[in-house]
């Protein structure tokens, strides 16, 4: 009896004691004694070969002032959020001494916006990636962007419809000409195109706004491998947002044609990849839906809808073959045409090693089709 | 002076004055207070405490020395000290020096007849019985009975024929023993004791005093009835019986408590309910050695083989409309005397989320009460550690937006969360307890000023975020979603537990903490129901009463895990040996019995 009592508590012993053990909770800090770091910027420092990492995080005020009111006070006038910076050759000497700066713990738990500057070296955004992969706090679902501009002018700046800055990225692809794109990319989508042979990294890019307006996200940056390429301008940012089927809420406009205007122009996109001897042959299939918002006649004919179907069918094909012919001058593989070619034949990809010096070569053929909702339509 | 020796003195003084047998007590009498005088006098001189023990010595010996008086005549007539004699005086004699000095008990003396006169005493207890019928239906009638000749012929026939011809109370039985004799007349009987005859009649005359029947208070109902029981056990039973009213509801009576002698009824449905439960409520009973039952919960540590588990396993209930049903799904009720909660059993953890409401309306209505509940029942156990766990280990888990607005709203704050939730937890029990105590008006006051004006300064001072406020107001009120009061109880203790370990463990500890409430819940069992049941064993059929409530006509057959003898709810069934033969094996040889 005294044995199996014995055993008992031994086993209850051991279960307290793994509880404990496993669960790590010798190093848990209440959410009070945490600074919330909600972006992070990565810029090239200026003694050669060491990075700079900017932390962004709300300010007690920002806090009090975001939800209303605090309970104990701590309010009061201040800024609603603050910046800290650190320098070293890797991320963590950067994070220590940023660390160093504050007697809060810097906490990456939600971070929710993260930044590259498009003059870091290859080698450094390689050495961050990586980095960033291995820290245990920092989940894989952060956005990330490109930015040129300093950290304080992209995102530590006063935000006229968020308290915080970072929050302002985190759903949004704003662009003053294309409206919204579902162009947003996390870190896991990043570092699966760097990861990945065959594709290449698109970023959305962050540049500070006219005077008195905050940010603007209109544009999006191409990388090959991890070298930063160029940054697309707005029509080009279309085309690419249409050629990868990301197409939410785009508009069209004719003014040949009636008057023509479309908006709600949303597509899919398929691609089929035939390799041909020392080439590619590569079909990029696109289904359009598009809204017919406006025309010069006050009600729209069968024919003047042929028509329109056609011209924009044209227009749009013609629009995202200048634009992959760009990207093959670029050598960036945004579609992932090789990533594609691995992945319905290893054997032939392999042959067409490097893919980078294949890439220029690939013989494009876009194809187009456009449905047209009449005005009025419910969608 | 001790009242023992109080009494003694009154009832000396109530002693009748007239015949043989009160002439030679008086003498008796007389002699021992001459002697008590006389040993009085003599200790004059001892100390005054001294004094008072010698003093009830005394009055104890002389009241010992009758009493033995008594039980040598019924040793001489009967031949056995528990059987009366049949002679009258001997009985008034031992009634008056045992159960006689309570000022409660009264005892008479009478004759019977007109012309003959025979002599009898009736005993009872003033207050428990009914006055009409020993007033009217029992001395006036013996006393006018004109052919007491025929009881003189015949001494030995003489209760025979008062029972069949003269005393008018409808429930008459008889008894010899002493023993029993004295237990019926504390139970509100009257006995009649007749010269010349050793059987004694005992007239129920028991009409103890009574609650009227009021509104059911712990589990009110809105379209149901509005009957609660009382503390009487008859009263309970007559409103079951009212509900059931087919010969089948059985009572089956036992009287628990060496000193108190409590009248507990199992009651069951012959035929229908498992025998094997009766058989085995009525066992575990029968070995309870209790000096006293004041209340039914007192019985459930030998119902249980689980006594010391938090969580109830015998469900109480006030509404007989709650018992019948329950009987009819083949489960026991065990009504106790002076309780007004009856019992039921077994039980599973889901019987203790399900009330007459969920059947008073329509299904529809009854599962979402149900789920209601369940929500209440989380929101409550879970929502203060988990505000702990998210803000003190686990802030990661949490979505952006809600850690800003919990950080903001914690700005300025001196304690950490879980020294929050306990102060606040702390307040609201202090509150809930104060409220239990003082009168409802009081009561209702006390719980708008405690929440309003100690929920709000406390925010203003800055002590816990208005956040927490929420939390553990739906926590309150979550926890007290149950609709039987004893289900609360467990889910505030493990409260703590959770509270505690959300703390040190975060998410990690909570999950930790419910695998080992669900694996204590899943050993528990109720005369050999899983507690869990029907989920933990698994009875699809049994689902349809469980987290949602099917409608009437779709819920045809009884509980599985209460393996009754008719599973169906309507028709006709038998037992077949190959279907179930354990029941079949039960159900043969309740047909031999």
């Amino acid at each position: 009896m005294i044995k199996g009592l014995i055993r008992k508590l031994a086993a209850l012993f051991m279960l307290l004691l793994l509880s404990v053990t496993l669960s790590g909770c010798w190093d848990d800090m209440p959410l009070d004694t945490r600074t919330l770091v909600l972006a992070m910027g990565f810029y090239p420092a200026k003694k050669p070969g060491q990075i700079t990492v900017d932390f962004s995080f709300p300010t007690p005020t920002g806090l009090t002032s975001s939800n209303g009111a605090g309970s104990g006070g701590g309010g009061g006038k201040g800024p609603s959020f603050d910046t800290l910076s650190g320098t070293g050759y890797t991320l963590a000497q950067a994070f220590s001494a940023a660390q160093a700066k504050t007697n809060r713990d810097l906490y990456l738990g939600h971070t929710i916006l993260l930044v590259f500057s498009t003059h870091l070296k290859a080698h450094q955004f390689n050495l961050l990636m990586n980095a960033l992969d291995r820290i245990g706090t920092l989940d894989k679902t952060p956005f990330v962007a490109a930015v040129s501009a300093p950290f304080s002018k992209v995102v530590g700046v006063k935000m006229t419809q968020e308290e915080f800055p970072a929050l302002y990225f985190e759903e949004l692809f704003t662009c003053a000409l294309c409206t919204q794109f579902s162009l947003g990319v996390r870190l896991w989508d990043a570092s699966n195109r760097l990861a990945t042979p065959g594709v290449d990294l698109v970023l959305p890019e962050i540049t500070p706004g006219a005077k008195g307006k905050g940010p603007e996200v209109d544009h999006i940056a191409l990388y090959r491998g991890y070298h930063y390429v160029a940054t697309l301008g707005h029509s080009e940012t279309t085309a690419y947002s249409m050629a990868a089927g990301k197409s939410r809420k785009s508009s069209l406009y004719f003014p040949h044609h009636w008057h023509a205007e479309f908006n709600a122009v949303s597509n899919n996109m398929h691609l089929h990849v035939d390799p041909k001897g020392s080439t590619v042959d590569v079909t990029v299939s696109l289904h359009f839906t598009e809204t017919l918002e406006s025309l010069d006649t006050d009600t729209e004919s069968a024919h003047q809808l042929a028509v329109l179907s056609r011209v924009s069918s044209a227009a749009i094909g013609r629009r995202i073959l200048t634009f992959l012919e760009k990207t093959q001058k670029d050598d960036s593989d945004v579609l992932g045409v090789g990533r594609q070619l691995s992945w319905i034949d290893p054997t032939a990809f392999r042959k067409y090693r490097p893919w980078h010096r294949v890439y220029p070569h690939v013989h494009f053929i876009v194809k187009t089709a456009v449905k047209i909702n009449k005005m009025g339509d419910l969608k | 002076m001790w009242p023992f020796s109080r009494r003694r003195n009154q009832s000396t003084k109530q002693k009748p004055s007239e015949g043989e047998s009160l002439s030679k007590a008086m003498a008796e009498a007389a002699a021992l207070s001459q002697n008590v005088n006389t040993a009085d006098a003599a200790i004059q001189y001892t100390s005054g405490t001294d004094l008072t023990l010698l003093k009830d010595i005394i009055t104890e010996t002389s009241t010992l020395e009758e009493r033995l008086s008594a039980f040598t005549t019924d040793l001489a007539g009967s031949g056995s000290l528990d059987s009366f004699s049949g002679n009258v005086a001997s009985a008034y004699e031992r009634l008056k020096n045992t159960v006689g000095q309570s000022p409660d008990i009264i005892i008479r003396r009478f004759f019977i007849g007109t012309t003959v006169r025979i002599p009898a005493v009736l005993a009872f207890v003033d207050g428990l019985t009914d006055s009409q019928i020993i007033d009217q239906d029992t001395i006036m009638v013996s006393q006018e009975y004109d052919r007491a000749y025929a009881i003189s012929q015949d001494p030995k026939r003489a209760h025979q024929i008062v029972h069949d011809s003269v005393v008018a109370s409808g429930h008459l039985t008889v008894e010899a023993s002493w023993q029993k004799l004295l237990v019926k007349l504390m139970g509100g009987n009257t006995i009649l004791f007749i010269e010349g005859t050793e059987n004694v009649l005992v007239v129920d005359t028991v009409k103890y005093p009574a609650r009227s029947i009021s509104t059911p208070t712990a589990e009110r109902t809105v379209l149901g009835s509005q009957e609660a029981f009382n503390e009487v056990i008859l009263t309970q039973m007559n409103l079951i019986r009212m509900r059931m009213k087919t010969p089948d509801l059985h009572f089956d009576n036992i009287s628990l408590g060496r000193l108190s002698h409590t009248n507990v009824a199992i009651a069951h449905i012959e035929g229908l309910t498992n025998p094997a439960i009766v058989s085995a409520a009525k066992q575990k009973l029968a070995v309870a050695d209790l000096a006293e039952v004041q209340s039914g919960q007192e019985l459930v540590p030998y119902l249980t083989d689980r006594a010391n588990t938090l969580f109830p396993l015998i469900r109480r209930s006030e509404r007989p409309d709650v018992v019948a049903r329950e009987l009819s799904m083949g489960k026991i009720a065990i009504l106790v005397d002076n309780t007004p909660f009856v019992m039921l059993m077994p039980n599973t953890l889901m019987d203790f989320y399900q009330t007459i409401e969920d059947y008073t309306m329509n299904s529809w209505y009854g599962t979402l009460e149900r789920l209601i509940r369940f929500l209440g029942l989380f929101l409550g156990l879970l929502l203060p550690p988990l505000y702990i766990a998210l803000t003190s280990v686990n802030p990661d888990l949490l979505p952006t937006k809600m850690v800003l607005t919990i950080a903001g709203s914690r700005v300025g704050l001196p304690l950490p969360p879980i020294f929050e939730v306990l102060t606040m937890w702390a307040i609201i029990e202090v509150l809930r307890e104060a409220a239990l105590r003082l009168p409802k008006e009081l009561s209702n006051t006390l719980g708008t000023v405690g929440a309003i004006v100690v929920g709000t300064a406390i925010v203003k001072a800055g002590i816990v975020s208005p956040l927490m406020i929420v939390i553990i107001t739906l926590t309150a009120l979550g926890l007290f979603t149950s609709p039987s009061y004893e289900m609360a109880a467990p889910w505030r203790v493990l409260f703590w537990l959770l509270i505690i370990v959300s703390y040190f463990l975060g998410l990690y500890g909570i999950i930790l903490a419910l695998l080992l409430i669900l694996g204590h819940l899943a050993s528990l069992e109720v005369f050999g129901v899983p507690y869990l049941s029907p989920f933990g064993p698994y009875h699809g059929r049994d689902m349809r009463d469980t987290l949602v409530r099917f409608p009437e006509p779709m819920m045809t057959k009884r509980p599985t895990y209460l393996q009754s003898l008719k599973p169906k709810k309507a028709g006709h069934y038998d037992a077949t040996p190959d279907e179930s033969p354990s029941i079949y094996q039960i159900a043969q040889e309740r047909t031999h019995d």
